[in-house]
């Protein structure tokens, strides 16, 4: 069962991309593998070849790490739009910490708030797949938590990686930052499990959306949070995203955006909700469940979704959004939207 | 792990704005756990240990709108106050110099917004607000900021010298090389340095606007005790707006902008003319004002004399029955200081891993006294900024997120610079239609309860 990533997020700069052949990327992936041996052979400057090639490739990849993360780059409204996917995060999760506070204080435990603002996510294990440059995984792990960002595309993890060099405060704790060039399903089959998976921006670029999603939902701990971002598949939405974004004002590069793999949140809901409880190890907290009062029939399903909210974009401020609630449910979710599944 | 000269904020500059936001980042519950640094190159120890004599008052005085306040009192400031050296007044009074239109305004105006409002502002001496922010910085000492005084920055700039064996790239940091010795290096530099400011010049950040052609001359002055000195007063001469603020019901703040060759010689004239031209300067027709200008190097000439001749005159022919200002009945010694006058606005408050508050972005006209008020309105604004983008796990050098804080600034300072200079050129004028005009347009907007109301909360900082 496998499916590829149409070039994963790399496609949000597919003009990059094409500037690095198949040969660099050999050479890259040489020089990060030697890495350690590069260390060793320092003292032979006669066999300077390693060094003499390395050298112009880490200036190239700090320039594609500048497109990147540049905030008038291809990119930027990825960029604008990252404060307000880690807010929505913080939001989703604090009402659930707030449930099991009331849980807490109505058994008569002692909760004591060893919740910190400043480092909400802390002893949280998240996946951001589809990470690219690693615009969200240096936040949550800001925030605290330990970030496996992946990413399909060697060159985006390279990127990330050297980005994430211009912050020692991603070092120091209690946030761990790793990235890993790996797809979502061979995660899975190592695997892996994740607190939190976070695909942010990336169903839309993948082929499979079903398998991918099922390889998503697969990776998330029994009671733990999937998020999502895509846009809708609405004619407002063609308009916006591709004849407006791409062709006319040109704010993201032509081609970025296919409309046929748009999905509209009830699909996606759809496709969630009908995935399969297959984790074995779940059949063993089902019980505890099950004392709980959840019925098996839940139990049987991966989970529900808990949320869905839809965002824009002010034109003119370049600011992102939530929208308020008098806006028609219709309107609000016709193009951007963030979406909460929880597992069971 | 971390090197100890890495820093999440450096503020240069520790006069009221660094250090009030200095106060406000290690207050705030979001970002008390970055590493501020706080630079400035003055010792402080004397505003720290600032003991003021009874009765004697500094000619730096600021006015403080109820926003200000507001925001001292959230940090933990307000309490630090010296209460018995500030006073509220509910009453302006300005009047033009020549035609003696009057507009007046009133604390009550406001009321319909806000009732729990005593004043439009409060005067307060610089030193004042200063020592209390320093005393609430004391008590942070165990935390996570280091002020640094005594630190001159000698040279800012980009290096590529690579940290902990280069496991991190910094080059995109600024480092600042203190004349200490020591080189820091600051994920987000901020410029509280005043007009001439490193930070804008090491961010080639242009400073727009021009100098006025004129000098604002400062002065401590006991005046004719009071009940109640709870006004301030404006008239508008041609040659500049002259103030009175009231410091306690014995004494008054001065703040008169004139021409430079006028500026010089009214702070040199003996203390007992000086007075007397004080006091023609708000009660006497322009005619024999500019009488007394030309008599200012006349040592000959009692200015006691020609004002109470002159206002005597005045009265019989009914001018001059108006309410005017306490008389002045002498001036504090050594308290006349003289400054220029500059309308700036930096053409930009930001840039990747800057920012620019208080002067060293703008730079007002004093006449409306609102150079502090916006300044603190900054350091607000880009408190809450800074906390947004801790909550949301951006780094805090980032453009993006900075642009929030010029955004929300930028143009409510423009509006308040052009505002304050089409005051300052509407009133420096004596061309006689336009006289005509601005003195009607006073009395018309005195008589418009709506239109006062709206200005007044403009002034106060209410939104």
């Amino acid at each position: 069962m496998k499916f590829i990533f149409r070039m994963g997020r790399s496609n949000t700069f597919g003009t990059i991309i094409r500037f690095n052949s198949k040969i660099k990327r050999d050479t890259i992936f040489n020089l990060h593998q030697n890495s350690s041996s590069a260390e060793s052979s320092t003292h032979d400057l006669s066999s300077s070849q390693y060094s003499t090639i390395n050298e112009p490739e880490i200036i190239k990849f700090s320039q594609l790490a500048k497109e990147w993360w540049s905030p008038n780059g291809p990119v930027k409204l990825l960029h604008s739009m990252n404060p307000l996917r880690v807010s929505y995060i913080r939001q989703q999760l604090s009402k659930y910490d707030k449930e099991k506070l009331k849980k807490g204080q109505e058994s008569g435990y002692e909760t004591t708030s060893a919740y910190d603002d400043q480092i909400p996510f802390k002893n949280l294990r998240i996946l951001d797949i589809g990470c690219g440059g690693g615009v969200l995984s240096e936040s949550l792990v800001r925030l605290g938590a330990s970030v496996v960002g992946a990413d399909a595309s060697l060159e985006n993890i390279q990127i990330a990686k050297l980005h994430a060099r211009k912050d020692p405060s991603l070092y120091s704790g209690p946030g761990i930052l790793e990235y890993k060039c790996i797809t979502a399903e061979k995660l899975l089959e190592n695997g892996e499990s994740f607190d939190i998976v976070c695909a942010m921006e990336i169903i839309e670029h993948v082929n499979h959306p079903v398998e991918f999603l099922k390889a998503c939902a697969g990776l998330v701990k029994p009671g733990g949070h999937l998020f999502l971002s895509t846009i809708s598949r609405t004619p407002l939405s063609y308009v916006l995203t591709i004849l407006l974004a791409e062709r006319v004002f040109r704010i993201v590069p032509n081609g970025t955006h296919d409309f046929n793999n748009y999905l509209r949140p009830d699909e996606l809901q759809q496709i969630i909700e009908r995935i399969p409880n297959n984790n074995v190890d779940n059949s063993n907290t089902g019980t505890i469940d099950n004392a709980e009062g959840v019925d098996k029939k839940k139990s049987s399903e991966w989970g529900q979704i808990t949320d869905i909210t839809g965002i824009g974009v002010n034109p003119i401020t370049g600011k992102w959004f939530e929208f308020n609630h008098w806006v028609p449910r219709r309107i609000q979710l016709d193009v951007n939207y963030l979406l909460t599944a929880k597992r069971n | 792990m971390i090197d100890k000269n890495l820093y999440d904020i450096a503020i240069i500059g520790g006069g009221i704005t660094g250090s009030a936001l200095a106060c406000a980042l290690v207050n705030s519950q979001k970002t008390k756990s970055r590493r501020i640094a706080l630079i400035e190159f003055n010792n402080m120890s004397n505003i720290r240990e600032w003991k003021p004599p009874h009765l004697q008052f500094s000619n730096r005085v600021s006015s403080l709108t109820p926003r200000s306040i507001q925001f001292f009192k959230d940090i933990g400031v307000w309490e630090n106050i010296n209460h018995e050296r500030i006073r509220p007044y509910k009453d302006i009074q300005v009047w033009d110099g020549i035609s003696n239109a009057r507009i007046r305004f009133n604390s009550d105006d406001s009321i319909s917004i806000n009732k729990n409002i005593e004043a439009i502002a409060w005067i307060i001496e610089n030193n004042n607000i200063q020592h209390a922010i320093l005393t609430k910085l004391a008590q942070y000492k165990d935390s996570n900021i280091d002020f640094l005084e005594n630190t001159t920055v000698k040279r800012i700039m980009f290096d590529d010298v690579n940290y902990e064996n280069e496991q991190f790239d910094l080059s995109d940091w600024p480092s600042l090389e203190l004349s200490n010795g020591k080189v820091l290096k600051t994920r987000l530099l901020i410029g509280a340095d005043g007009i001439n400011s490193v930070v804008r010049s090491f961010a080639s950040i242009e400073s727009l606007g021009w100098d006025y052609n004129a000098r604002a001359v400062v002065a401590t002055l006991q005046v004719e005790p009071q009940v109640e000195n709870a006004t301030a007063w404006q008239r508008f001469l041609p040659t500049g707006p002259i103030a009175m603020l009231p410091l306690n019901n014995r004494f008054s703040s001065m703040v008169w902008s004139t021409t430079p060759t006028l500026a010089s010689k009214i702070c040199t004239l003996p203390s007992n003319n000086f007075i007397h031209l004080v006091n023609a300067a708000f009660r006497l027709r322009i005619a024999d004002l500019e009488y007394l200008y030309s008599q200012l190097e006349n040592c000959d000439i009692e200015f006691v004399k020609e004002f109470e001749w002159r206002q005597s005159i005045e009265k019989k022919a009914g001018i001059g029955n108006e309410i005017f200002p306490p008389l002045v009945l002498d001036v504090q010694e050594k308290s006349r200081a003289e400054f220029p006058l500059k309308m700036r606005n930096a053409e930009s408050y930001v840039k990747e891993r800057i920012a620019l508050i208080g002067d060293a972005a703008h730079t007002i006209h004093p006449l409306a006294g609102q150079g502090l008020n916006q300044g603190l309105a900054d350091v607000q604004s880009l408190v809450k900024v800074i906390e947004h983008g801790v909550v949301t796990g951006q780094d805090l050098g980032n453009i993006q997120l900075l642009k929030n804080y010029s955004s929300d600034r930028y143009l409510s300072n423009l509006m308040m610079l052009g505002a304050v200079d089409k005051l300052h050129k509407l009133f420096g004028n004596d061309f006689a239609p336009i006289v005509f005009m601005r003195s009607l347009g006073l009395q018309v907007i005195n008589h418009l309860e709506p239109v006062k109301s709206e200005i007044i909360k403009y002034a106060m900082g209410i939104e």
